[in-house]
This record gives C-alpha cells, structure tokens and sequence, in this order.
C-alpha cells in the first residue's frame, strides 16, 4: 500500500491544504531549508495535520554544500555549517546540540524522526557517518514511533549493481533495528543527457538498480519513503514502497545540486498537464499543437480539471496544474496498490507503459511530416521504452519471476 | 524611492531605539553610485547617520497592483502573490530572493562582528514592505572622507609614492578582507569609490562602504544586463550574471583591478570592453603582455615590484581556482611585499 506525500518548498500559499483537504495527498514532508521552523510549528496546528501524516526532514545534507544555499536552514544556531569528517568521530558538542535540536523539534510536530543523512556520492565516510546517526538516534532517543534512515544517494552510484550490493550488505550489517529509510537520488546535469529535455528519463541499467535497491531494502523489512518523485513515483510504488513523495515545483520533484548553478537566471515557466495515459508531464502548448489533428480527449487522467484542459489549456492556473498533478497520481497510484501482489503489480505498471507507448506512435503516425512536433513528442516519450527496459533488468535483477 | 515615508520609518525605528535627537535633520544622498537607496542623518550640517534600503524584489519585472501591496508584509508573502497571480519561474525567484536576503544579512553579521572594516551598523530590519517593494533597512554611521577613487586619480602622486601608498592600502584592505571572508561575506562591489580613506595624524585606514546585492535576471529580460559602471569593477562570474557562484575570490578579482588602477591609472575592464566579448578572458590572454608592459611604463622594475605584479596577475585569473585557492594564503602573501627590503 503506497501512499503519497507531499514535498513542502518555497511558496506553499494554500497547496497542502487543497491536497490533503481533497484526498489526493496523504500527508507532508516538511523541508526547514524553506519555512523557519517556528513558522512550520504555527501551520503544523491546522486540523489537516496531524503528528502522524507529518514528516520532518531536518536537510542535514545541505551541510555539506555552499552555505550561500541554506536559505533558513542559517537561522538555526545549532545547524552544522560545513561539516567535516572529524565532527562526528569525535562526537563535537555542536553536532549533538544539533542532533538534540532536530530531536525536539520533530518531537514537536511528528511522532516519527528522520535521522539526519548525509549526500552519498561514494562509498565513504558519509554513508558510515549516516548509518552510525541513525543508530545513535534510535539507541538515545526513544520517543519516537518510527526512525527514518537518511539515503540521499548520487544517481552515480546505481551505475553499478556492485556498489549496489556493497551498500546493502553494510545497510544489512550496520543496522540492527530495520525500521524506516527515508530515500531520494541526488541527480546530475549528464552531459549525455542534455538534448533530451525529460523529466523522467534515465538510462534503464541505473534506473533498475534503483528499484533493485529500494525492493532489497524493503524485504529486510524497512519502511520505505521515497523522495523527490515525478510520475516515476508509479514505478516506486509498483515495488510497494509505503511512501512515496513529490513537491509543487520541479526542483520538489527532482533533487539536483546543479540547479543551485542557475538561479540566477529564470525562463519561462511551462503549463504542464501531468498525463496518466501517456505517463509524462504533457505542456499545454503541445497539447494545443496535437488537438489541430486529434481528439485529445485520451490524454485526460480522470481528474476534475480534464474538461478545462482539454478546452483550452490556458485557462487552468499552474497552481491548479500542480493538483492536477497530486490528483492524477493519487488515482493511478490506488489502482496499482489495489493489484495484490509484485507480480500482478508489475504486469499492471507494463501495460500501462505499453499503452503509453501506442498513444504515443499513434500522434507519430498522424504528425509523421510534421518534424517539430515529432520530435517534441519523442522527447516527451523517451522515457517510456527506457522503463520497460529498467522494469525487465528489475526483474532479473531481482530474480522476479 | 518614496523619501517622505523613508523618513518616517528611520525616524520611528530610531525614536524606538532612543537613537533619535530633535536637532537631526534627514538629507538626500544623491550620490546614487551605490546599490542601495539611502539618506543622511545630519546634526548642524555634519553627517552623523545614513540610512539604507536594500531592495530585494527590484529586479522581478512584475507591477504588483497598489491595493494587493497591503497583504504582502514579508519576502514569504512576496512570492505567495507572484505564485499565485503570474506565470513566473518562482522557484527560481525565490532561490534568487534568499540569496539577496542573504547577502543584506551577512553584510550585518560582517559589520557587527569585525572592527573598523565596515561602517558601524546601528540597527537593521531584515524584511520590510516599503514603496511597493520588500527588502532590508539598516543604519550606520556616515563615513565622512574622500572615496579611494579621487585619491589615485591624485596627478601630484611621485611614481614612489604612488607604490608606497598602494602597498601599504593593498597590506590594510587585504587584511580587512580577511576579516569579513571569515565571517562568511562576500562585498561584490569593491570599486574604488565604495573605499572611503580616513587619515588620522598622517596614519591611513580605510573604510569599505556599500556592499553589492546580487542581480537577479530574467534570460527574456529586454533591459541592459548590469549598469556599465558596475561592470567595471566585476569579477568574470559577476559580470556574466552568475551570482549565486560568486565567492571569496571574486573580491579578489576586483581588488586586482583596483590594485592595477592604482599604479598604472588603467581600468583594465574600461581598456578592454567591448559589448560583445568578456573582457575578462582578454584581459587574461594579455597578463604576459601588453598589461605586464603598461604596468612597468607606470613604475620602475624592482623585486618587490616584480612581485606585486606576479599577485596582480594570480588575482586576475579568470578561474576561480586559479587566484588563490584559500583567504589565508591570499592574506599572507600581500604580506610579504616589503617596502624596506625593496632595493
């Protein structure tokens, strides 16, 4: 049973609320690096909330970067400013205030804790660092229900199934008490990459170390909660991870340190319709390009903004398309838990991939002469065959049969 | 800016901290080369006080209607409204609006902890909404002296004074950087009229005024980059708009420029510019060249002279890492240009 979260940032307005108000989110993963924590107290007193649908990720690992990018996480006295290896071996005083710090505030607002975590972009100190917190968290403080491990991982490390397998041998030896793993990938601005403008693209080989990762951790009997998701959520939630989470903005759905590289600069910002049909995260404006030809009316997820959509894209706000996108997911989501075990899931989360894909040929075939529009909508789609690529290499990874 | 209720909150914020006397007088700062907005405080005509506002929300091309200003009290607020009412990238504006926040914030913390670098900051509010605008107010002492600009462009300067004046202000603003580099402050607007020079019984020191904000700027934007004038005191990442990546170093690149200025009376940004190229990797292909030539037309070869030029040169690498790779090394290697031992 998967349920989702949503990841709080910068300009929350009235969007979990709405969300938690209307069903399609289940609860909220609250970040200090956006809101101080006295203003995240004061709000965590709507009725909507509770200290069980609340989280509190204490974003212990933007220590590690610039401190010109921790916006309110400054204005905690006791939040480590650029920590070094030795801080925690000799257990500095500042670092426990620090520990004691999170352990009050999340008591505050949370019956569950998640242990501060470093980013993992090696098999180094940091990962013996974040296994050995979590230990002393669970060994000191008992006050909490549940205890998430901090796995902030750079999307480098599942190029390999054999640092795969080392992690999860020393997660298996390091952690005596499995309860809860608080997941999401650090990604990279790949070179490789950069023509194709994909949210969700991945190559398969690391995308099925991912899920291999994640269903490995989940048979040693953690909790999982996945982070930072797009509509790739779906796969996460296919291997039946217990949360899985996802914010208003794209930078709430997709953790990168690259993008701190351009704030200084803006774009435009697009209208996305987040597609079930077609799993991807659709702009308007192609939208408008296809129905010229088409009846669109097979890209609509069933949510209550399809008919304003499909009449004309423009007139549904961003704020209503970042519901659209927690409502469509909330939907797809309850079909795939209501699938009763991995296998049926994974046969279920395919077809969908496949009939995806035939959406998809089907706008190729009628726009064939139409250059432009086809190669949006390949880019839009390259994706999809990398996931059924992953979903296979899962399998065999995973010995799935 | 709205100077009538400028005034009035100055006043109120001053009242409230008993820092306000019934002889004092406000009077506009029309030198508008800084960053910020500001007014004097005078008593009997002698500046005791300037008042500064730090505009956050300038740079965001959007006219937010006058009556929608009075549910906007905080930067939180600010970008609520423009998420809510305008197709903007606002994770990026807001990214863009903590790292101004950011850098109004540091220079308090800089001026308050370190002596005698900075003017003394009396108070500040970090987040005001003030003239359909959200920023920061502060108040500090006036510096009252002649900007380091109108001192080297002194034509009475013998070419040996002009080198010991320069080393002995290049030894104090270095060691002054340090200072402020330690508490996590980046100045960005190091041109040689934010240095103010007091002299007290024929001994120097100097002041450094107006920190730099960062831009924030639209790739669509129709307006001018950054005012020219700024552009020519500016790192290479400054001037390519880059602000977020600016870093210690990026004073330093300044400072070359100013400390190069000094003997030879070149802007090598001025000398260099051209609209469609940076001039910072010209400047960079001709460190060996004809900017080696210009600097020693302007004074005579010597060991310690070779040596300034050699730092000269290390502080205007166009890569970060290529000028010196940490505060303290950079420190301590001005330290060792010696006046004496120069023969």
């Amino acid at each position: 049973m998967t349920k989702y979260l949503i990841q709080h940032g910068p300009a929350k307005g009235a969007k979990i609320e709405k969300a938690i108000r209307d069903n399609s989110c289940d609860g909220v993963i609250f970040s200090p690096r956006e809101e101080s924590f006295g203003s995240i107290q004061n709000y965590c007193q709507n009725n909507f909330l509770n200290k069980n649908n609340t989280f509190y990720d204490p974003q212990f690992y933007y220590s590690r970067y610039d401190n010109s990018l921790y916006k309110n996480l400054e204005k905690n006295p006791t939040y480590p400013i650029e920590i070094k290896r030795k801080d925690w071996r000799i257990r500095d005083q500042k670092l426990l205030d620090y520990f004691n710090n999170h352990v009050q505030e999340s008591s505050i607002i949370s019956n569950q804790i998640i242990t501060p975590g470093l980013c993992i972009d090696s098999l180094d100190w940091k990962f013996d660092h974040t296994l050995e917190i979590y230990n002393y968290f669970v060994e000191n403080y008992k006050q909490f229900d549940s205890y998430y491990l901090t796995l902030a991982i750079g999307e480098n490390l599942f190029h390999s199934k054999n640092d795969i397998d080392e992690l999860l041998e020393d997660i298996n030896d390091e952690i005596e008490t499995k309860d809860g793993i608080y997941f999401f990938i650090v990604h990279e601005n790949n070179e490789n990459n950069s023509n194709i403008k994909n949210y969700e693209y991945m190559d398969e080989e690391t995308l099925s170390n991912i899920l291999y990762f994640l269903n490995k951790l989940k048979n040693m009997g953690f909790k999982i909660i996945s982070a930072y998701n797009f509509i790739n959520a779906i796969l996460f939630s296919m291997i039946g991870v217990d949360f899985v989470a996802g914010g208003w903005f794209n930078t709430l759905r997709k953790f990168s340190k690259d993008r701190f590289e351009s704030v200084d600069t803006f774009g435009i910002r697009k209208k996305r319709y987040t597609s079930i049909p077609l799993l991807s995260y659709f702009t308007g404006e192609l939208a408008m390009l296809i129905s010229e030809k088409m009846d669109i009316s097979f890209i609509a997820s069933g949510t209550p903004y399809d008919n304003d959509f499909l009449k004309d894209f423009d007139t549904l706000s961003f704020i209503d398309y970042e519901q659209e996108y927690w409502v469509a997911l909330h939907n797809i989501i309850e079909k795939i838990n209501s699938q009763n075990k991995l296998e049926n899931k994974i046969i279920f989360v395919k077809n969908l991939i496949r009939t995806a894909i035939e959406y998809y040929d089907n706008m190729l075939d009628e726009f064939a002469e139409e250059k432009e529009i086809c190669n949006r909508l390949k880019n839009s789609s390259a994706h999809l065959n990398k996931w059924l690529l992953a979903i296979d290499l899962f399998k065999n990874k995973a010995l799935i049969i | 800016m709205n100077y009538t209720k400028f005034k009035e909150i100055i006043k109120l914020e001053m009242k409230k901290r008993n820092l306000w006397k019934d002889t004092f007088e406000f009077k506009v700062n029309r030198d508008v080369r800084g960053q910020s907005k500001s007014i004097f405080i005078v008593d009997g005509g002698n500046k005791i006080y300037i008042a500064k506002y730090f505009n956050y929300t300038e740079d965001i091309d959007i006219k937010i209607p006058k009556e929608d200003w009075e549910t906007i009290n905080s930067l939180n607020d600010y970008i609520n409204y423009l998420d809510e009412n305008y197709d903007v990238q606002i994770e990026e504006i807001s990214e863009g609006l903590a790292l101004k926040k950011r850098c109004f914030t540091r220079y308090v913390i800089a001026s308050n902890e370190t002596t005698n670098v900075f003017p003394v900051v009396y108070f500040n509010v970090e987040e005001i909404n003030f003239d359909f605008s959200i920023g920061g107010i502060l108040l500090e002492e006036a510096i009252n002296g002649v900007t380091l600009e109108t001192y080297i462009n002194n034509p009475k300067f013998s070419k040996e004074e002009r080198i010991i004046e320069c080393i002995n202000f290049f030894k104090i603003i270095s060691k002054k950087m340090y200072e402020y580099f330690s508490k996590d402050f980046v100045h960005r607007d190091l041109s040689p009229d934010n240095i103010m020079i007091l002299e007290n019984q024929g001994i120097k020191d100097y002041i450094i005024i107006d920190p730099g904000v960062v831009k924030i700027m639209s790739r669509n934007s129709t307006k001018g980059r950054v005012k020219f004038c700024k552009d020519l005191y500016s790192s290479p990442e400054q001037y390519l708009g880059y602000g977020s990546t600016v870093n210690f170093t990026s004073d330093i690149y300044i400072l070359g420029i100013v400390i190069y200025e000094f003997i030879t009376n070149i802007n090598l940004i001025k000398k260099f510019y051209r609209p469609d190229i940076l001039p910072h990797n010209e400047i960079n292909s001709m460190l060996d060249r004809t900017i080696e030539d210009w600097f020693y037309d302007s004074i005579d070869e010597s060991p310690l002279i070779d040596r300034l030029y050699m730092i000269i040169k290390k502080m205007l690498q166009c890569k970060k890492d290529d000028r010196f790779q940490t505060k303290e090394s950079f420190v301590s290697v001005v330290e060792t240009l010696n006046l004496e031992g120069d023969d």
